[in-house]
């Protein structure tokens, strides 16, 4: 380098002055705010928290007010399917008719007056619906929505094609893009039919029947490379994705094809609930074991549920046999992934611990634990007219605004507390509905009400109904309620608007 | 030493720690604070940057030669011969190579971006610096940021509130 020339040298005016320690924080706070509002809404979020300085930038600046619209809202209503009635209902808080620009019962979509009609599934906002013309990714909020194209047909991915549909799973998560996935997960094979089944020019013998059927009963499921079909909504496509597994098989094939809870059997058909929580989408699958995704490294593992205790499964306090139903529930509220299960009467909640090393088998700590008979004691009151004031309403308006959630409140009653009731007569199922997002609150039903249960201190409060007044007295022991869904709005998407919409 | 082409103007720029660079004065342009001052004739041959070292310095002219309009009237690269996509996709794996820094490097190339008002630097390294943030979580942040946490527990805990829907 030449000697510069002296007396000509410039110097530019400091506008600070650089720190010993070179690190984000001392950038001078007009620069930390240009980083932060690159930033998706959610990290951004976490960024605020950081420390006190970039608390303070992100403020000033309403960094995070500007993406608000992104942020999913609290609790709005829960989206109910039925058992033998496939269509469905929106179940919400009772609310002066405002203009509330949440459209639950959906009436912006085509083909409102089909005789099917449900929800598929529900994701921070967007819900995937389908009804007798085909299926959609839509936004009560926004009131937009677009039509969804049918998976591609592979050999693996479904063989029960009536049921194809509730194996589709909604991914979104607004706080890092407004850009959603739909997953489809290919079901296990299907089971080859006995000979005398079979169409007459094909008869196969009974070994070869029996020879293939234990073949392929006895592959491990799901497979160590799992083909997803994947559609995004930036390609516009389906698109198959291998996923690796991690760690070993869940099960085999013929204890899927034994699984009574499984979509294909024809009373009970279920759809099977699904978490997005973190990094990881976690799907609850035939049999009962949890599948997690990870779409990033492409991979899963493989989660055992908690094993059921079925003691005194079967009898009622009084000793009476009752054929109520078992069953899991997969969902999220405030510590992550729960895991929910109902054997009669008896309520047992369980939160996913999962350690950072992603070499350890996340595993089950039971959170609570307890016995719902009271609900049927608490249906019972209500008939009587006693006390309770319904807050809730089936396909109702709704207002927007979350209300508190105080179990202190007065309406709320104690699950335990000293009962002379008869209430032996009953015999009904508790109905989980699913779990308040943030706050440790479980919904549940009884056949006629609805109630909000707090694990906090066992509180319930009654909310209203979310049956609908025909499924009265059909089999007591069978859950009336399939599936539920717990919405929470989202005020933005990348939806096409369209002309339906806009007339509304 | 800097080889002078004739017709080209030289500027020298020197780093605090006593280090000087020639380079050629398209080049320094590309940082909009120099150009200004160039243009308003407050420089003549030699310009102080009083907050960058010359580790620092040095990188952001690399980067600035690299980026400095190969048309024009320093038009004496080839710009016929390559097309300009190909370019492009050339310049763009050039600055992936760039930014592979480590951390300290990459802030203070914020730093300097910002205060030498070069935009594609500034992108590039704002930009590094959010795709290794967003998909951490607050502890993983801190750490990798080497920086304090000044709230007490509670504290913490309430700000995390806030904005609970970011934690799950």
């Amino acid at each position: 380098m030449p000697p510069s020339p002296a007396g000509s040298t410039q110097t530019l005016t400091p506008q600070h002055v650089a720190d010993s320690q070179p690190a984000m924080e001392n950038l001078p706070d007009e620069l930390l705010a240009d980083i932060l509002r690159s930033f998706p809404p959610r990290s951004l979020a976490v960024c605020r928290s950081v420390c006190k300085h970039w608390c303070a930038v992100v403020d000033a600046r309403g960094l995070l007010l500007a993406v608000a619209r992104q942020v999913p809202c609290s609790l709005h209503g829960i989206y109910v399917n039925y058992a033998m009635m496939r269509r469905s209902r929106f179940f919400s808080r009772v609310a002066p008719r405002t203009t509330s620009p949440i459209d639950g019962m959906l009436s912006f979509l085509p083909g409102q007056l089909m005789r099917y009609r449900s929800v598929l599934d529900h994701r921070n906002g967007l819900l995937l619906y389908e009804n007798s013309q085909g299926m959609y990714v839509c936004n009560p909020a926004t009131r937009r929505w677009a039509t969804l194209s049918e998976p591609p047909r592979t050999e693996t991915s479904y063989s029960h094609l009536f049921f194809y549909r509730h194996r589709m799973y909604l991914m979104f998560d607004p706080t890092m893009s407004l850009h959603y996935n739909v997953l489809f997960f290919p079901d296990v094979p299907e089971k080859p039919k006995p000979p005398h089944l079979q169409p007459g020019e094909s008869q196969i013998s009974r070994a070869d029947y029996e020879h293939e059927r234990n073949s392929l009963g006895s592959m491990e499921w799901p497979p160590y490379i799992y083909p997803l079909q994947v559609f995004s909504s930036k390609t516009g496509r389906w698109e198959e994705k291998q996923f690796i597994r991690e760690g070993d098989a869940a099960v085999t094939v013929s204890d899927v094809w034994l699984d009574a809870l499984a979509p294909s059997s024809s009373r009970n058909s279920l759809q099977r609930h699904a978490v997005h929580w973190r990094a990881s989408f976690y799907v609850h699958c035939d049999s009962g074991f949890i599948m997690r995704l990870s779409l990033e490294k492409q991979n899963y593992l493989v989660i055992k549920t908690p094993k059921l205790d079925t003691t005194g499964f079967g009898v009622d306090a009084t000793g009476r046999e009752t054929h109520l139903t078992t069953y899991g529930y997969l969902g999220k509220s405030k510590h992550g992934v729960y895991y929910t299960t109902l054997c009669g009467y008896t309520l047992q909640v369980w939160v996913l611990c999962e350690t950072l090393e992603s070499c350890q088998t996340p595993e089950w700590e039971l959170k609570h634990q307890a016995n719902l008979t009271n609900l049927n004691l608490h249906h019972d009151q209500h008939l009587r007219g006693e006390r309770y004031e319904k807050c809730w309403i089936l396909n109702g308006r709704s207002e927007e605004s979350e209300h508190g959630w105080d179990s202190s409140d007065d309406s709320a009653i104690d699950l335990e507390g000293g009962s002379d009731m008869d209430y032996k007569d009953y015999h009904f199922a508790v109905d989980f509905l699913g779990y308040h997002p943030y706050k440790e609150i479980a919904f549940l039903g009884n056949r006629f009400q609805g109630f909000a249960y707090y694990l906090e201190n066992s509180k319930l409060k009654y909310l209203g109904s979310p049956y609908p007044p025909y499924l009265g007295n059909r089999d007591y022991g069978l859950r009336p309620i399939l599936e539920s869904f717990i919405y929470t709005p989202c005020m933005d998407d990348l939806l096409p608007i369209q002309n339906d919409a806009m007339m509304s | 030493m800097a080889t002078r082409e004739a017709g080209k103007k030289m500027i020298m720029l020197k780093s605090p720690d006593g280090m000087e660079f020639e380079v050629e004065e398209a080049v320094a342009m590309e940082s909009q604070t120099i150009r200004k001052m160039i243009e308003d004739d407050c420089a003549d041959t030699a310009i102080l940057i009083p907050n960058i070292n010359s580790k620092i310095l040095s990188r952001v002219i690399e980067y600035c030669n690299k980026h400095v309009p190969t048309t024009g009237a320093t038009g004496a690269a080839a710009s016929d011969t390559v097309a300009p996509a190909a370019l492009a996709e050339d310049l763009k794996i050039w600055d992936a190579e760039f930014i592979k820094v480590n951390r300290a490097t990459r802030f203070n190339l914020i730093q300097a971006a910002s205060y030498l008002n070069i935009k594609g630097l500034l992108d590039l390294t704002s930009q590094t610096t959010i795709d290794t943030i967003s998909d951490n979580s607050l502890e993983e942040i801190r750490s990798f940021l080497s920086t304090k946490n000044d709230y007490l527990p509670e504290e913490e805990q309430t700000i995390r509130r806030e904005n609970q829907w970011a934690f799950q």
